[in-house]
């Protein structure tokens, strides 16, 4: 078998697509189910706040508990980052959020609600830069959507996030599962 | 198979892209053939006959079984595929090292 060293280019070029490839749909189906679990929590926890708003803190606690919680277990069933580092990540972002929301004083229920889920969009924004297109159009869709209920819907805006904001998140999900 | 010799097996072309696909995943975490047909854009029949022969050659291990009622193939590189691959990409680039390649063969 002789391989001219124009063939063995070509063949390099092909293992180098066909890895690049495998990574990338590798990442949106790990990716996916924490997509879709977001999306329904947001869902839920967006329409108690909207119509039981003396609940919506414990209703929110709840909710984070249990979604890192689910987050884990996938994270470790899909041999993803090991157990302990993925927790880690989870808090880093967990505390930055509470401590910017302490410190810069929100003073209405929309701003916070606004201010999670682009912190969010943002983290998929990032992540998408790295060769994941559609992650990356995933994020650039909850941050635009989120920024349209905030200053066109004000009064809906909570509604809004738990019908588009929830909604776009799962929609994303499904799009990377079947990528 | 030395480090001098291209491995035969590997180098054809839809068996290259199912080795490299494969070698790009975690240690030991298997594909479903349908995932994998889809990634490569190829039919049934082909891309059976070449996991086939990697099976044959020991590269990669085929399991069949059952997801609910619905019978799935998952395919794993083994660490012998792995080594095999490895050496054949490094076959590949000692290839290049000498040799002046035109540029359209090497811009991705």
């Amino acid at each position: 078998m002789t391989i001219t060293p124009q063939h063995a280019a070509e063949a390099l070029q092909l293992v180098e697509a066909s890895k690049r490839r495998s990574i990338e749909l590798r990442h949106y189906q790990s990716t996916a189910p924490h997509l879709m679990l977001w999306g329904a929590l947001w869902a839920l926890g967006y329409v108690v706040s909207y119509f039981a708003p003396a609940a919506s803190n414990w209703a929110w606690l709840a909710i984070v508990a249990g979604g890192w919680s689910a987050d884990v277990l996938i994270a470790r069933k899909d041999h993803q980052l090991t157990g302990k580092r993925f927790f880690g990540l989870l808090m880093t972002l967990g505390l930055f959020t509470v401590s910017s929301i302490v410190i810069m004083a929100p003073h209405s229920p929309n701003q916070v609600a606004a201010f999670i889920p682009i912190i969010v969009a943002a983290c998929y924004v990032s992540a998408g830069l790295f060769e994941l297109p559609r992650l990356l159009l995933t994020g650039v869709g909850v941050f635009g959507l989120t920024l349209i209920g905030y200053f066109a819907f004000p009064g809906i805006f909570l509604l809004w996030m738990a019908v588009v904001g929830g909604g776009g998140l799962t929609l994303g999900g499904m799009w990377l599962r079947q990528a | 198979m030395t480090m001098n010799a291209p491995d035969e097996i590997i180098h054809q072309t839809t068996r290259l892209r199912i080795m490299a696909t494969l070698n790009a995943l975690p240690v030991a975490e298997p594909i479903e053939f349908t995932r994998l047909r889809g990634i490569l854009n190829a039919t049934d029949g082909n891309l059976g006959t070449h996991i086939g022969t990697l099976e044959a050659a020991g590269y990669v291990h085929v399991d069949k079984d059952f997801a609910g009622r619905k019978p799935r193939t998952r395919i794993t590189v083994t660490g012998k595929g792995r080594k095999a691959f490895e050496h054949h990409v490094v076959y590949l680039r000692g290839l290049l090292d000498d040799a002046v390649i035109p540029e359209t063969a090497t811009k991705p």
